[in-house]
This record gives structure tokens, sequence and C-alpha cells, in this order.
């Protein structure tokens, strides 16, 4: 779904609209769909999502790749 | 009968004889850059990182303005893949592109590409009998990794043909550090023995250090930049070879690969860093090593 998401701009703005569609289009399970949902990239990563499919939907499909720096930064050191 | 055997005779020797005449491939020069999509979207998000942008861009360009100079014929470049071209139902880990032209598109940014059709097959074939399995494809939507940094490379650099060869860096198993740097060994080979006077750039892209998609995003480790830098200027770019899959993920580079693999086709030859800015969210680096 991310990938799709990444390669069509069409379905990336259905994305943006309405999420819960696109993602009962492409079959998520539940756990899959709660992890969505939280828009938590750290959550995503440490339950095994592909650190591209991440990128894909958040910083691209909601946008955090316009954010300012300090707002889309993980690491603290 | 004797004229027929002369015809046969001078026919095969047609390659050793150009050969002989002196026509043969050479490598130019080896140049390695950052391929962050950020460096083609633009995302205006602080003033600091529109100014470090900037920079990237001019150094960009002064590396096409570089790349024709040494006058180019063909730019091979080395890219990686972040599972945007290739997908779980069938992931390579070397491939050749091998069909005529690739368009990319960002947003109203294009980017597209002329390839080299006739030597990117003779690279293709001179590469598996050298022992390396190479896969092709004649459709390849290419995304960042080769888009990003050709956009402002290609708008300098003159006439150029560009070979993008994916060198998988992203999704594990990974091709191994010190493979990469004998496969850019093997392309040298390929094009010193062609059968033309065809002047070819190599350009590895990716890196340097950044996390993305990971709870390290914003981590740069300038340490390890630091010491990938050094190797190139003193031109011990060998060294890099050596270096394990585990120290590449640790610090962030796990795409330096790209860069090892031109680094393999030039040789330790000592090379410029033309910028290191160290970003929120990356080390931004370009660096050429021209060869003798």
């Amino acid at each position: 779904m991310a990938r799709a998401i990444h390669l069509d701009a069409g379905l990336r703005e259905r994305y943006r609209k309405d999420p819960e569609a696109v993602m009962k289009e492409f079959e998520l399970t539940e756990d899959e769909k709660k992890l969505v949902r939280s828009k938590d990239p750290a959550k995503m990563f440490n339950a095994g999502v592909s650190p591209y499919a991440i990128f894909f939907l958040i910083w691209e499909a909601e946008g955090w790749v316009f954010l300012p720096p300090e707002r889309q930064t993980l690491y603290r050191a | 009968m004797a004229e027929f055997t002369i015809y046969i005779i001078c026919f095969e020797s047609l390659n050793e004889g150009s050969r002989l005449a002196g026509a043969m491939g050479r490598i130019v020069g080896a140049y390695m850059s950052s391929h962050a999509p950020q460096l083609i979207i633009q995302p205006k998000v602080s003033e600091e990182y529109t100014l470090q942008l900037g920079k990237m861009h001019k150094t960009l360009m002064s590396v096409g303005e570089m790349i024709r100079s040494r006058g180019t014929d063909l730019l091979l470049v080395f890219g990686s893949d972040h599972m945007e071209t290739f997908f779980l139902d069938n992931y390579p880990q070397l491939l050749i592109f091998t069909g005529e032209t690739s368009t990319a598109k960002f947003g109203d940014k294009e980017v597209t590409i002329h390839n080299d059709v006739e030597f990117s097959n003779y690279l293709l074939y001179k590469l598996l009998d050298d022992g390396f399995d190479v896969c092709f494809s004649q459709e390849m939507r290419l995304d960042h990794p080769f888009s990003s940094p050709l956009y402002w490379v290609l708008k300098t650099a003159g006439d150029v043909k560009v070979v993008p060869f994916h060198v998988n860096s992203n999704v594990s198993p990974r091709v191994s550090p010190k493979r990469c740097y004998q496969l850019g060994q093997a392309v040298r080979r390929a094009v010193e023995s062609y059968h033309g006077d065809v002047r070819v750039a190599v350009y590895g892209t990716g890196g340097l250090s950044h996390y993305p998609g990971t709870p390290f995003y914003g981590k740069v480790d300038t340490e390890a930049d630091r010491f990938i830098i050094n190797r190139i200027t003193e031109g011990k770019g060998s060294d890099l070879a050596n270096l394990t899959s585990e120290w590449l993920d640790d610090t962030g580079n796990f795409e330096l690969r790209t860069w090892i693999a031109a680094l393999g086709a030039v040789g330790d030859v000592p090379g410029k860093v033309l910028i290191y800015e160290r970003a929120y969210h990356i080390g931004y680096c370009v660096a050429a090593v021209e060869g003798a």
C-alpha cells in the first residue's frame, strides 16, 4: 500500500482524504491499520514496518518532509 | 582460397586491430554525491536548509561541468532503490538498464535520461563473462536515487548518455562492500577492453550518513563521514571495500555501496571533496576523483 501511494499521485490524494477506504482496498489487517492510524514512525519501525514504507506514508503522504526540522527529526542525542 | 583465408583473418582482427591502433574505452573520472529526494523536491523547512540545498545544487552543477570538460561520452551511474523501482516480487542485487530512455517526474520537474543501449548491453555481457551475474531490464522507472542528483548534473554535463546501474544497498540482503568494489574493477576492465574510444565517467549516488524512516532520523554520524572523506582524499578508496555491512548500517552509510563501486572503477587516486554539509537529516556530500 505504501509503495502504491508513493507511485500513484491520485492514490496518494485519495489516501489523504480517506485513509480507511484505501487501507480496506489493500486489505490491511486490523493490527496494520492501527499502526498506520497512529502516524507514529518509531512505533511503526519497532513493529517491523520497512523504513521505506514509513517514508512513503509519513514523510510523503502525511507531508512530514515539509515540516520544520525539529518537528520531523526523531533522534535526540 | 588464399583470398578467403586472408579475409577471415582481417575480420577477426578488426577488434584487435582497432585496439592496437589505440581505440579503447577509458574511465575519465569518478563522481559521488548524495541523492536525497529533498534535492529535487526542495522543501522550505528552514532558512538554513534552503541555503544548504542551494550550495548542493551549485556543487552538483559544477560536477556536470567537470564531467563535460573531461570530454565524457557516457555517464555510468551506480544508484540504489528504496522499493520504488523494484519490489518484493522480484528484487535484483545488480541490474543494468538496457532500454532506450527513462523519465522520472517529481511534481513539476522532469528528468529524462538517454541510455547508450549498445554500450549497456556490451557491459552486461562482459560482466557476465567476468563472473558478475548482473540482471537487466529494458524498462526501468527510475526514482530519486538517479533522478535527484542527475536533475542538477545533467544541466551542465553536455550531451552525455546515461547508463543506470542498480546496486542493491537498501533491501536486505544487500551486495557486500567488497563485492561492490570488485564490480567497479570489473566495470573498468570492461570499459578498457571496449572496441571504441569511449570516455566513461562513473557516478555513485547515495549517502552520506542518514537514517530515513527509522527512530534515528536526524542523527548524522559526522565522524564516520569524516573517515570516508579522508579515505577518498588520500586516494585510499580501496580501504572502504573492507568496511562491514554492520559498520555501514550503524553509521547510516548503507548507501556507500554505490560510491565504493565508483571508487573500484577509478582506482586509488587522490580525490577531492567538493562539499560536506551537515544538514538536519543527512550528511550531504559531493566528491570527485579524476583518474590519471
